[in-house]
């Protein structure tokens, strides 16, 4: 068997009295890019939150083989998993360099610094004392991404990386998410069924909270995909 | 000229009320409650030195770092004890638990201490003035206008430029994402609330210093400290300076207006504010 950096097994994640997630086992090795593709309301976010700790959720949750489930938040962010949420999520308050520091409080040695983001985006270095609630929406991304990465994380969660983007902007990220491929193990949520499998190694789709479909993203089955992907049998 | 005098001990009166409502304000901006229970910490940082003072020969101002240190401590494990596990989507329960807090801390100094009237004599300080030409300032006054004016300037600079600082902006911002980043909310929190209540021990000590006060003398001081922030604004510690200032004035000239009802002046200016500028003087006006 691959070597698995994350492993989950039979996961099941609630709001509330709400259950969002019924049964998903998944693994991924180390450097993967998995994409989680799906409907909204499908359970991609909630995946995403589960494995960092913000939703509730129980079942099977390894990360190099450490168990995760007994971990709070703030103690899985210690682990080596980083996120870029959806909405972005910056804080308004701060300056944009302030916000990729935030994302260095729990830095991981590796080779992603305050130098190596801007060379990412070398937008932020123009704007990094500016408040990042001023920034655009694309510029904003930019931020999220880059302070997910100041972690150096071995888990990067990347949640709606393109939502309410324009094209060229869409474009932009993309074009810097394909350099970070192999570096860290990735799992991306994108709207976007083309993006995403172009972007990943492997796909995993989700239908009303349970897997329905999974498989290597080249060459994938995409009008299979595409009925998993509404439900149509 | 004797205008100007009372316009000046209004700002000097002014510095003391900033700081009654520097902690207060400090906690609605990071954890958006309104703790019901600050006026009893200011309270108790005055009673607290009434203790040593009591005890031991010491000068009030030499006391100040030992009551800071000791109130940090009381602010942290009530926020770390208490206040933490009622956090929540419903704001009620915040309010209701120190609202609680407020009553408890009143009754147990009422137990400890007695009823009656109580100052710290900080010496030769109390009758001190500086003569100004034709104007006379009192240095205990002006002391104290001062240390308001440090310690919002140290808070600025602790928030603006140390770690401490963005971890407690970035967790004002969304505390949810902060976690991601490592930092446990419930700690910040609780750094915040022991500033809070520091902040409130140094107002209270200064307080003592300036008149006589009685366990129950928390509940004035936070109508006063409520009305620093809605008069200047919520959002920014200079705003409570601002609103400090504005009241300590009004206050002082209602006083030399009518001595007999000089506080409902500054009731009438939290009045006009609420309706001409909701948002505080220094507030940013929401646009339509």
């Amino acid at each position: 068997m691959a070597e698995r950096l994350l492993h989950i097994e039979a996961l099941d994640a609630f709001h509330g009295d709400f259950q969002a997630l019924f049964g998903i086992s998944l693994s991924l090795a180390p450097g993967e890019t998995l994409a989680l593709i799906g409907a909204n309301g499908a359970g991609k976010t909630s995946l995403l939150r589960a494995i960092c700790g913000l939703t509730e959720a129980r079942g099977g949750l390894l990360l190099n083989g450490r168990d995760l489930a007994p971990l709070p938040t703030p103690e899985r962010a210690c682990t080596g998993i980083a996120m870029a949420p959806e909405g972005r999520r910056l804080f308004p308050s701060l300056s944009v360099a302030e916000n990729l520091m935030m994302g260095a409080r729990i830095a991981r040695p590796g080779p992603w610094n305050m130098q190596s983001v801007c060379a990412l985006f070398p937008i932020l270095a123009e704007f990094a004392e500016r408040p990042a609630g001023l920034l655009s929406g694309g510029q904003q991304q930019m931020v999220a991404i880059g302070r997910a990465l100041m972690a150096n994380p071995a888990l990067l969660l990347l949640d709606e990386v393109s939502l309410g983007l324009a094209p060229v902007v869409v474009d932009e990220l993309h074009a810097a998410l394909a350099s970070l491929r192999g570096q860290m193990a990735i799992i991306l949520v994108e709207q976007d069924m083309r993006r995403a499998l172009a972007a990943s190694d492997r796909f995993v789709c989700l239908l009303e909270g349970r897997l329905v479909m999974q498989g290597a993203s080249n060459g994938a089955d995409t009008a299979a995909l595409a009925r998993a992907y509404f439900g149509e049998d | 000229m004797a205008w100007i005098e009372t316009i000046l001990n209004g700002l000097m009166l002014g510095g003391l009320y900033a700081l009654f409502g520097l902690g207060l304000s400090l906690i609605f901006g990071v954890m958006r409650i309104a703790n019901i229970a600050h006026g009893e910490l200011v309270i108790a940082g005055a009673f607290l030195a009434f203790t040593v003072t009591g005890a031991v020969p010491i000068h009030p101002f030499i006391l100040l770092p030992v009551v800071v240190l000791v109130m940090f401590g009381v602010g942290y494990a009530l926020q770390a004890g208490l206040v933490n596990h009622v956090l929540g989507t419903d704001p009620l329960r915040p309010l209701l638990l120190t609202f609680g807090l407020s009553i408890v801390v009143q009754n147990l100094l009422v137990e400890l201490f007695g009823a009656d009237n109580r100052a710290l004599d900080p010496g030769p300080l109390r009758t001190a003035s500086l003569d100004l030409g034709p104007l006379s300032l009192g240095v205990l006054p002006l002391g104290t206008f001062l240390v308001a004016l440090a310690l919002f300037g140290a808070l600025h600079w602790a928030l603006a430029h140390t770690g401490w600082g963005r971890m407690v902006r970035a967790t004002s911002d969304d505390p949810e994402i902060v976690a991601l980043m490592g930092v446990d909310r419930r700690r910040v929190f609780a750094s915040v609330m022991g500033l809070s209540a520091a902040l409130a021990a140094i107002a209270g000590m200064l307080l003592a210093m300036r008149t006589s006060i009685t366990p129950f003398s928390g509940t004035e001081r936070l109508l006063i400290a409520f009305e620093v922030i809605v008069i200047g604004g919520l959002g920014s510690i200079w705003a409570s300076l601002l609103g400090g200032l504005a009241l300590g004035v009004v206050h002082a000239l209602g006083f030399r207006l009518d001595p007999a009802s000089g506080l409902l002046y500054g009731h009438l200016l939290l009045l006009v504010i609420l309706l001409a500028r909701p948002e505080g003087l220094a507030g940013k006006r929401k646009v339509r």
